[in-house]
């Protein structure tokens, strides 16, 4: 622990402070994007999206090499691979609902292929690895300034219209009927979930950043009454589970996405189980009660 | 404008594919009735009402909703459905949900206070004030029939469109139910829709028999003949205090 707190001071690994405040700075989008995804049980969605960034990553990746373009940034790239998904998806879902799921595994396999045919012919070795599951060596000064911008607008635009979310989330028909324009807000939360995924694409990849899109928020599901408690609990989980994952990849020398994963996974196993034992304690808590009266 | 009838149907119909579901239907509806509509499963009562709250369109005719074509117009109705399809993890109280009747009202961030007296006395009108903190996945049938309805009242609606509301409720609740309706007629439109003919009781003016045609009886007319008329077959009626 101790040497993971020095670590962090070191001026010779600058990448490792780096990533711990990348993952606390996009826990807050996590947080509040993912307690949406999860009510409104869209994460696969989510995956299709976070997948296809890799046909962003890719091209951005080959722009830069082949033509030495140098502000074709991957994550650039990544954020306007990401928005278009979800416009597609979202429209295909509201016009032509019966299609919705072969568009959805479409764009999950395309993307992924267009990507890796990008980095194949980029100039010079690139391991997608890295991509996949995450590689905090990735992580630059530069995306925390975008971390920090795309943060300030999904959490605003996230808390903003949190009314509006809730009531399309748990009955979009009545908010219709109420004058509301259920397919904008549809289409909102799909683009700003897309920003959100991109956040932490180097931190834990684009295969495992859907986990800790929705099980932050599934633990947090089991303490809360009410979807904002939970966006707040989800934060402190995200948080917690990244800078735990962080920590402890450095101090085990193990990959940081997987460890991050592994930890959040871990918690929302042991939630699980913990959490019927404790309701099932109070069902019979409550039976013997009223057996007495 | 204050003079166009609530709703209005123009010889309209509808079908599904080659099933007719409405033919040549002609209703007026006015200001401040009570209408009761009932039907047998599958007659077009659902139909009727997605009419009437502009979620489809008719294949020929016109329907009016205070004298404007639904869309425009349907804000002005308190819809409450027989039941949604709702997650029940989704965390969310009683309160969460009646306030969802001020949204359009509502640009963003919090509601207002007035959006939440305006909520609270919905749900207090229906009797169901101490509900308000409640996990809406931890009530019961009944309950959360009253909240919906709490919700529909909440938009201040001019017309209070309630589906099935005596679906799966006791007879006490029922009962009670009838009591709030009676006080709301005072003051806006109210239609009813139900499956079975249970209670037409004294203060419904009159029936409207929806069975792919759509028939209007003043409750004076009523007999047990026309009630068979309208099922295809003997029903059973059990009226309370019919006193025309």
């Amino acid at each position: 622990m101790f040497e993971f707190i020095n670590a962090l001071n070191d001026p010779n690994i600058p990448f490792l402070r780096y990533a711990l405040i990348a993952g606390l700075l996009a826990s807050l989008s996590f947080g509040v994007m993912g307690t949406y995804v999860v009510a409104r049980r869209i994460s696969y969605i989510a995956g299709a999206i976070s997948h296809s960034v890799l046909g962003g990553i890719g091209a951005g990746l080959y722009f830069q090499a082949k033509y030495g373009l140098d502000w074709c940034h991957p994550m650039y790239f990544a954020v306007v691979t990401a928005l278009g998904a979800a416009l597609v998806i979202g429209l295909v879902s509201i016009y032509a609902r019966q299609r919705e799921d072969t568009v959805i595994g479409a764009i999950w396999a395309f993307g992924m292929a267009v990507g890796l045919l990008f980095i194949a012919k980029t100039p010079g070795y690139i391991n997608p690895m890295s991509y996949l599951f995450g590689n905090i060596l990735l992580v630059s000064k530069t995306d925390l300034w975008l971390i920090i911008g795309l943060d300030i607008l999904v959490v605003g635009l996230g808390v903003f219209f949190y009314n509006k979310f809730l009531a399309v989330s748990f009955d979009d028909e009545f908010t219709k009927l109420r004058g509301i324009r259920v397919e904008v807000y549809y289409l909102l939360l799909l683009c700003l979930t897309a920003l959100t995924v991109v956040l932490m694409v180097n931190v834990v990849g684009i295969i495992m950043v859907i986990a800790l899109l929705t099980l932050p928020p599934a633990v947090a599901g089991y303490f809360s009454r009410r979807l904002w408690q939970m966006m707040i609990l989800s934060v402190v989980f995200c948080m917690i589970f990244t800078a735990a994952g962080i920590g402890l990849s450095y101090s085990l020398d193990l990959p940081s996405g997987p460890t991050i994963i592994f930890i959040a996974g871990v918690v929302y196993l042991l939630g699980a189980v913990f959490s019927r034992l404790i309701k099932r304690f109070f069902a019979s808590f409550g039976t013997t009660k009223q057996r007495n009266l | 404008m204050s003079d166009s009838p609530v709703i209005l149907f123009k010889n309209v119909s509808f079908a599904y594919g080659t099933v007719s579901i409405l033919s040549d239907v002609d209703l007026t509806v006015e200001k401040n009735e009570l209408i009761y509509i009932v039907g047998p499963n599958g007659g077009g009562k659902t139909t009727l009402l997605k009419l009437i709250l502009g979620l489809i369109q008719p294949d020929t005719g016109m329907v009016r909703l205070f004298g404007e074509p639904p869309e425009r117009s349907r804000y002005r109705i308190g819809y409450t459905p027989q039941y949604i399809h709702y997650d029940p993890q989704f965390p969310v109280t009683v309160m969460d949900i009646v306030l969802m009747g001020r949204l359009s009202s509502h640009l963003g961030g919090r509601y207002s206070k007035s959006d939440k007296r305006i909520s609270t006395e919905a749900l207090d009108e229906l009797g169901t004030a101490d509900l308000a903190n409640r996990l809406f996945a931890d009530l019961s049938g009944g309950q959360r029939q009253r909240v919906l309805i709490a919700r529909s009242l909440a938009t201040k609606p001019d017309l209070l469109l309630l589906d099935e509301p005596t679906a799966n409720v006791d007879a006490r609740t029922e009962e009670r139910l009838f009591e709030v309706i009676r006080e709301l007629k005072l003051r806006m439109t109210i239609l009813l829709v139900s499956h079975d003919l249970g209670f037409v009781s004294d203060m419904i003016k009159s029936v409207v028999c929806v069975n792919r045609q759509v028939v209007v009886h003043p409750t004076t007319d009523i007999t047990d003949e026309s009630i068979r008329d309208m099922y295809g077959k003997e029903v059973r009626m059990i009226r309370h205090d019919i006193s025309c």
